[in-house]
């Protein structure tokens, strides 16, 4: 088992939050099919081998099987009803659903929108008076609803910006060119939904900075899975497959004339102008709003080179991320314009070329305190044996333990890798006030070529707070060396949150403060 | 739940339908996990009922005497409606990047600091997986998330073992390949550990 199963396993543990809210509907639903096919008798697209006789039994028999089936689920199915029952009702009361509605108003997110969950311990919820209907466009081929940018800050130091159709304020998806069944309704997103934009943290002074683009966006902007078949059937396609694919009316159909170039993003207050390329030359739009919003949306054409479309964002410390192929300049108040890099093979020309930075981000909290500050007694307990990690979303509190004879509930045993786990204990005498703006990082070195790891806290901690946090000790069985490690305070942060945990402190790396060291054996 | 095997439940089914409702409760959950880290919540769903749906009015066809594995069977059929879907399971990743919030960095001490810090290499895992190519993507979350051997793949998805083999090198090539230096450095880092 290489590393890189491990990895995985961690990436299917953190692609199953919410797995049990979701299993049980999605069980339900299916159970009932199955009894429906059941009911249905024989399948007339099944083709049986040679072992189906076909004796399907009397009708008493299928009904004593689907009141099997039925019997084995009544509360799943009660439930589900009663849910689907109770937010129809509530749906209605709230006006959603395609009705005319008043601005939106202060909600609070039924879970963290995407993104936040880098403050998984802080406060959420949208803060009313910031939602902000930054831009609205035209669609490009006057089809619909215009377009619409919202951003709208959230509790933690987060901001979020949520794109897609506009109507009535409120944004959101239509139900046209395969989506929803093209039902020609608005579906409106919640807070929560940020449909094709995403959440950031804000800077000290409460701005936003990023930027995202899709090269083929859905022109309904319902961000929904294709349409297997969106030129229709090939032949081979069975009849009853075709029908129940057809019943799927929630999909795209992807032909390009169903498809938009969707770009935007917040380029922060200083700036006065962005200018993009397109088929047929340039244009040039002014950013809206305190954080300099902007919206793009033109019809597909391959002429259009868009180089990191159907990337977002993400950007560093002192970088920016850019659609560079789309983004052709852009000018600040008080800054030199920042150019897109230049399509060319020569050397000297790329050298000379400076990328373009968050101009007027202001990093959120810098406080002006030394090591003495912060420096800890740091102890460690070494343990070994089988691990057992969390399942489920990553929670940075959460230890993994070693396996007892019986794994617990929410745990899973790792497989392979290493068998040496080390906790590591400090106390926090400076706190994180925000996840976003510092954190603490640990680390170690193993002992043996130059190998070792870390993480960071990723949580609000008070002053004071003793600390504790695990970290697996991956090293080859040969290697005898005591395993060396640090723990350092890092208040660095770039735009979109980005933090430069600082590996390095054993040589003081700038913007690091040292809190203590320590040392261990592996346990043969 | 009965202590028959699935193939022996699977062929009871054909003249007892009623025999596949423990299959369904045998297996549903992991399917549909399975399902849904690849695809998300509605087409999970979606996609896990049908795959039990033909699985049950095609359960003829595992065949008599069949030794292969009912679960390699039922992820087949999964992997064939997945593939049909490969885009939607490409913006997941991608959506899943951008919302964990660190893509991978070019510039070398972040880079340093990322490959040391493993649980910070989700997203950039994620990327290279919407990288890769529906079949080598296939064989390698089959290997990863659905835990078949090499032998359930190659029944899965009707090739050889060889082929699983080739296929599964060749997609970890590729991911470590795009982590950068940090997958490089994960894959020593593997082979330290041998």
């Amino acid at each position: 088992v290489s590393e890189l199963d491990n990895l995985l396993d961690r990436l299917g543990a953190a692609l199953d939050e919410g797995l049990d809210e979701a299993a049980r509907p999605a069980a339900a639903r299916a159970r009932a099919r199955l009894a429906a096919a059941i009911a249905a008798g024989p399948d007339p697209t099944a083709t049986p081998g040679p072992a189906h006789r076909a004796t399907h039994g009397p009708p008493a028999r299928i009904r004593r099987r689907i009141g099997r089936l039925r019997g084995h689920w009544p509360g799943a199915l009660a439930t589900g009803l009663t849910v689907a029952v109770a937010v129809t009702v509530l749906l209605l009361a709230l006006g959603t659903g395609g009705h005319r509605s008043a601005a939106p108003a202060a909600s609070v997110p039924s879970r963290l929108p995407l993104g936040s969950e880098l403050n998984p311990s802080g406060p959420t919820g949208v803060i009313g008076s910031s939602v902000r209907l930054a831009v609205v466009v035209p669609d490009p081929e006057g089809s619909g609803p215009a377009w619409g940018l919202k951003t709208y800050r959230v509790r933690g130091g987060m901001t979020c910006f949520q794109a897609g159709r506009e109507q009535d304020g409120r944004i959101g998806a239509v139900g046209a060119y395969g989506s929803y069944g093209d039902d020609g309704r608005f579906h409106p997103f919640t807070f929560s939904d940020v449909g094709f934009g995403t959440c950031v943290p804000s800077d000290a002074r409460g701005h936003a900075f990023d930027n995202v683009a899709y090269a083929n966006a859905p022109a309904s902007a319902s961000g929904e899975p294709c349409r297997t078949f969106p030129r229709g059937f090939p032949p081979h396609v069975l009849a009853a497959f075709r029908r129940r694919l057809a019943a799927q009316g929630h999909a795209a159909d992807c032909r390009t004339a169903n498809e938009r170039l969707v770009a935007f993003g917040l380029l922060g207050p200083d700036a006065t102008s962005l200018t993009y390329r397109t088929a047929h030359g340039t244009k040039t739009v002014r950013p809206r709003g305190p954080d300099g919003a902007y919206l793009i949306v033109e019809p597909v054409d391959q002429a259009v080179y868009c180089n990191n479309c159907g990337y977002t964002g993400g950007g560093g410390a002192d970088g920016m991320s850019l659609p560079d192929g789309l983004i052709a300049a852009i000018t600040y108040r008080h800054a030199p314009p920042c150019h897109a890099p230049p399509r060319t093979h020569d050397l000297a020309t790329m050298l000379r070329y400076r990328p373009c930075r968050d101009v007027g981000f202001v990093a959120p909290y810098r406080p002006h305190i030394t090591e003495a500050d912060v420096a800890s007694p740091v102890t460690v307990r070494v343990v070994s044996g089988p691990i057992c990690v969390h399942g489920g979303i990553y929670r940075p509190a959460q230890l993994d333990i070693t396996c007892p004879a019986r794994v617990p509930p929410g745990y899973f045993r790792r497989r392979g890798g290493p068998e040496t786990l080390v906790y590591i204990t400090w106390r926090a005498r400076e706190p994180v006030r925000n996840v976003n703006d510092s954190t603490y990082a640990y680390q170690i070195d193993n002992g043996c070529n130059g190998g070792g790891q870390g993480s960071s806290t990723q949580a609000v901690i008070r002053a004071g707070t003793i600390v504790t946090r695990d970290m697996q000790v991956f090293r080859s069985g040969q290697c005898r060396a005591p395993v060396t490690g640090s723990v350092v305070y890092v208040p660095v942060l770039g735009p979109n949150g980005q933090q430069a945990i600082a590996m390095a402190s054993r040589r003081g790396a700038p913007g690091t403060y040292l809190v203590g060291r320590f040392s261990f054996t592996v346990p043969r | 739940m009965s202590s028959d095997s699935d193939a022996t439940l699977l062929r009871r089914s054909i003249e007892q339908p009623d025999a596949f409702a423990e299959l369904f409760d045998r297996h549903f959950p992991a399917v549909h996990r399975y399902l849904r880290r690849r695809l998300g919540d509605e087409l999970a769903g979606e996609l896990a009922a049908e795959t039990f749906l033909q699985a049950f009015r095609s359960r003829g066809r595992f065949g008599d005497g069949s030794t292969g594995s009912v679960v390699a069977w039922l992820y087949g059929i999964a992997a064939n409606l997945v593939r049909m879907n490969h885009r939607a399971e490409e913006r997941r990743l991608r959506a899943y990047a951008r919302a964990a919030g660190r893509q991978p960095s070019s510039e070398p001490e972040i880079a340093v600091a990322d490959r040391l810090d493993a649980r910070a290499l989700g997203p950039a895992l994620a990327l290279a997986l919407a990288e890769l190519s529906p079949p080598l993507r296939e064989v390698l979350v089959l290997h990863a998330w659905a835990e078949l051997s090499h032998e359930e793949i190659a029944a899965a998805l009707g090739c050889s073992a060889t082929a699983v083999r080739t296929r599964l090198h060749r997609a970890r090539a590729q991911v470590a390949a795009e982590l950068g230096d940090r997958g490089g450095a994960l894959l020593t880092d593997a082979e330290v550990n041998r």
